[in-house]
């Protein structure tokens, strides 16, 4: 199901996202790409997070964006090369600090092309604030 | 080293000391501003960006406040991230809320934040794109989540971002990013004008989502910017403000692009993290904020204030017109305007904070930060550049156009070299403080005839006050003291030091200065601490209704005096509420700490220096005798230290605990 040419690829993409000062971005073009990518990401020893607050865990991490966590998103990916990001939680009003450490970390966001549209034509246009992209 | 104190180059790298490693006082730091060209000055207190002053918060170690190391390879240059952040100063210097609109790439909200990890100020950042929740900015109802029993509320009120930011805090200072803010709904920005408006009054913010909450907010306290990109020009969802509202900001306008020469720059210091020439950026991309903020009273005593103001009111007018007839920024899609009555405000409060004892010079840099930095091409900026240069003060043939005794605070800026001219007019104007001072001036005269030695013109600093405010302070019973940072052998004046050396200079009669020293040995402000050169104008004795009063109360004294003479500035008058002094009442070293005590109270060298001064002029031991001067220093016992001239007509220090009082124990000022 996966191609090798494919696998090679993201291989080669996840490498170069190591101390970059940008969170990454890899677009699959369905769900079914998507899945593929998961798969490789995670044999290339990235951590999935459920959360974003969790990106910052793991030295390597990645984070599958869902269609109703654009702002949330974009909001990170914004303050992230800024040296401090602020991530704000509505339910308890409250905010949350953190720092990143760009020299050991690897952050990796991954999309379904149709919600990254979806986010574009809402006015929140993911692929002007992140770094490394990769699209099949 | 400290990365607080260290004086760091302008070019990438920067924690990089060039110079020294102490540090600096002001005439070090303006000294070597002038020969090295394109520095950001540090000292314990505050940071001069390209000459902007901004006062360090006192307490810096929240979680808001950005990590210094994330920013060890930001990258100044010249013509971008310096003057950006000199820009950004001088808006936080007079607490106007600033829009800062460029291009995506420049780093706007990393300077801001970089600017604040060296300040110790707090972040609260809101990115308004795609929010559409004025409660996620202002404060909501949630379910109380400490609810354990049933008769404690199931709800309630948490602040939103920017309401935290608005609160005002012991010790720290906060700004408020509202980043992309022409990305906001209409009725978010509704709301946030109000926030504006109460902060420039300096009142209050009523939360209408809390049944009506009060939340008093201060300008001195919170800073607030605006980030945007320009509307159109490939940014999805950025629409033009409604430039009648975005006159309450101070919009200044930065490339879409990132300057050829900053992306060169950049680019060479990323790849050979070398230094490249930092020695040519010239004066006039320096504003240097006066040490103490003129009166508006003050601004008729300055020559050619009137004929200048007329020459602005013509250049406003000119500047309005070519807007209007389209002849400058036609190729800006956020329009703007000259507004009528804020600009002339502004430019008024950017001379009270920046004038530099020329007139023309300190309009003219007005004009440009707050006219021609909203253009973006440089056609426009030539064009009303013209209109600039007119607005001078030419004065009557012969007549300096500086103004006595504030020419000494400006040499940065002047177009004038130091030289023999600059020399022979200092001279006058420290007679014209002694004229002023009379027998309350003690300036290198009374050194030399105290101290034996003569200090060098050269090592004379400027002195900080107007002809207006040495009147006022002759009348207060203040004393003109110029203080000095070492001998004639470069030895630092520590009290120890400087002991020794009124001791050698009294004569059997007038027997000893100190009595016994034995103890003050282990102490570090006896052995390591010095004076820095710097004029002060000190209380002739004790402050009115200081004695017999707990620390506390002796602070609330001085609090209210420097407030009756307007000498209080707005983050002192914060930090020493009643409620705050109250907090802090039992632990010294926070009360000795405070902002109004480290600037407004002695310490003990200085104490004894002044003293010494006044012994020797007039062979006379009264000012002092008997009474004790409680200082803004912590012993290593943890007691607060006061000089006193005992019966036996020695000094010593003795420590007392915050709540001690004594009848013959008060305070004398100092600013």
């Amino acid at each position: 199901m996966i191609s090798i040419i494919t696998d090679s690829f993201v291989q080669d993409f996840l490498t170069k996202t190591k101390g970059s000062k940008e969170v990454s971005l890899v677009i699959a073009k369905d769900e079914h790409e998507l899945l593929s990518f998961k798969k490789n990401i995670e044999e290339q020893g990235f951590n999935k997070s459920e959360s974003i607050r969790g990106l910052m865990v793991a030295k390597q991490s990645y984070f599958v964006i869902d269609v109703h966590l654009g702002k949330k998103v974009y909001d990170f990916m914004v303050q992230y090369p800024t040296g401090q990001v602020e991530i704000f939680s509505k339910k308890l009003m409250k905010s949350e600090i953190i720092s990143p450490d760009y020299e050991n970390s690897s952050i990796v966001f991954l999309i379904d092309k149709n919600v990254l549209q979806k986010f574009q034509q809402a006015g929140i246009d993911l692929l002007s604030v992140v770094g490394l992209t990769y699209q099949s | 080293m400290s990365q607080e104190q260290q004086r760091y180059g302008a070019l990438g790298g920067g924690d990089r000391p060039l110079v020294g490693d102490t540090v600096l006082g002001k005439d070090e730091m303006e000294e070597a501003e002038i020969q090295e060209g394109p520095v950001i000055v540090e000292t314990e207190t505050s940071v001069r960006y390209l000459g902007v002053k901004l006062e360090k918060a006192a307490k810096r170690d929240g979680v808001f406040v950005p990590k210094r190391e994330q920013y060890v390879d930001y990258i100044n240059d010249k013509e971008l991230s310096l003057p950006m952040q000199r820009d950004i100063a001088v808006a936080f210097s007079g607490g106007d809320p600033i829009i800062m609109e460029g291009g995506t790439s420049l780093g706007k909200t990393t300077t801001v934040r970089k600017m604040a990890a060296e300040l110790g100020w707090e972040v609260h950042y809101v990115n308004l794109n795609g929010a559409t929740d004025v409660e996620d900015l202002m404060g909501r109802y949630i379910p109380n989540p400490h609810r354990k029993i049933m008769e404690e509320s199931e709800y309630i009120f948490a602040d939103g971002k920017v309401t935290s930011g608005l609160r005002q805090e012991e010790g720290k200072i906060k700004i408020i990013i509202l980043d992309e803010l022409n990305a906001a709904n209409p009725n978010i920005l509704i709301r946030l004008h109000e926030v504006l408006d109460a902060l420039e009054r300096g009142g209050e913010v009523v939360l209408s989502e809390d049944a009506s909450e009060v939340v008093s907010v201060n300008k001195g306290r919170t800073k607030v910017i605006g980030l945007m990109n320009p509307p159109g020009k490939g940014y999805i969802g950025r629409e033009a403000l409604d430039p009648a509202q975005l006159r309450r900001w101070n919009y200044q306008k930065l490339p879409t692009e990132l300057p050829k020469g900053t992306f060169t720059h950049a680019t060479q210091s990323l790849f050979f993290k070398k230094q490249t020439e930092v020695a040519n950026l010239t004066k006039d991309k320096y504003i240097l904020s006066r040490e103490q903020v003129l009166g508006e009273e003050q601004l008729e005593e300055i020559p050619g204030m009137v004929e200048i103001v007329k020459k602005y009111e013509e250049f406003h007018l000119g500047a309005k017109a070519l807007l209007k007839n389209r002849s400058i920024a036609t190729d800006q899609p956020q329009p703007f305007m000259y507004d009528d009555r804020m600009e002339p405000r502004r430019v008024r409060d950017f001379i009270l904070r920046f004038y530099n004892g020329d007139i023309t010079e300190t309009m003219q840099q007005a004009l440009r930060y707050y006219y021609v930095n909203k253009l973006e091409n440089e056609v426009d900026k030539k064009k009303l550049e013209e209109l600039v240069r007119l607005v001078e003060y030419t004065g009557p043939k012969g007549e300096t156009k500086r103004k006595g005794l504030e020419e000494e605070g400006t040499t940065i800026t002047s177009k004038k070299p130091a030289g023999v001219e600059k020399r022979k007019s200092e001279k006058s104007k420290l007679e014209q403080a002694k004229e002023i001072m009379g027998d309350q001036f003690y300036g290198p005269e009374e050194i030399a005839n105290a101290f034996g030695f003569v200090v060098e013109k050269d090592k004379i600093p400027a002195i900080p006050y107007s002809r207006a405010e040495l009147k006022k302070a002759k009348e207060l019973g203040e004393r003109l003291v110029l203080r000095i940072s070492e001998d004639d052998d470069g030895k630092a004046m520590t009290l120890e030091h400087l002991a020794n050396l009124a001791q050698a200079r009294m004569t059997t009669d007038e027997g000893n200065l100190l009595g016994n020293t034995d103890c003050y040995h282990v102490e570090e402000f006896y052995t390591k601490r010095s004076l820095k050169t710097e004029w002060k104008l000190v209380g002739g004795g004790l402050l009115k209704g200081s004695t017999g009063k707990t620390y506390v109360e002796q602070t609330k004294v001085l609090r209210d005096y420097l407030k009756s003479i307007g000498c209080l500035a707005a983050t002192e008058e914060a930090e020493c509420s009643d409620g705050n002094l109250a907090k802090i009442a039992g632990d010294p070293r926070k009360l000795a700490g405070l902002e109004i005590n480290q600037k407004h109270r002695r310490n003990p060298w200085e104490v004894l220096y002044d003293w010494f001064l006044y012994f020797k002029k007039f062979k006379d031991r009264d000012y002092l005798k008997g009474k004790h001067d409680w200082t803004n220093i912590v012993s290593s016992n943890g007691s607060l230290v006061d000089v006193v001239l005992g019966s036996s007509d020695e000094a010593c220090m003795l420590g007392y605990d915050p709540d001690d009082h004594d009848d013959d124990l008060g305070v004398v000022s100092v600013r």
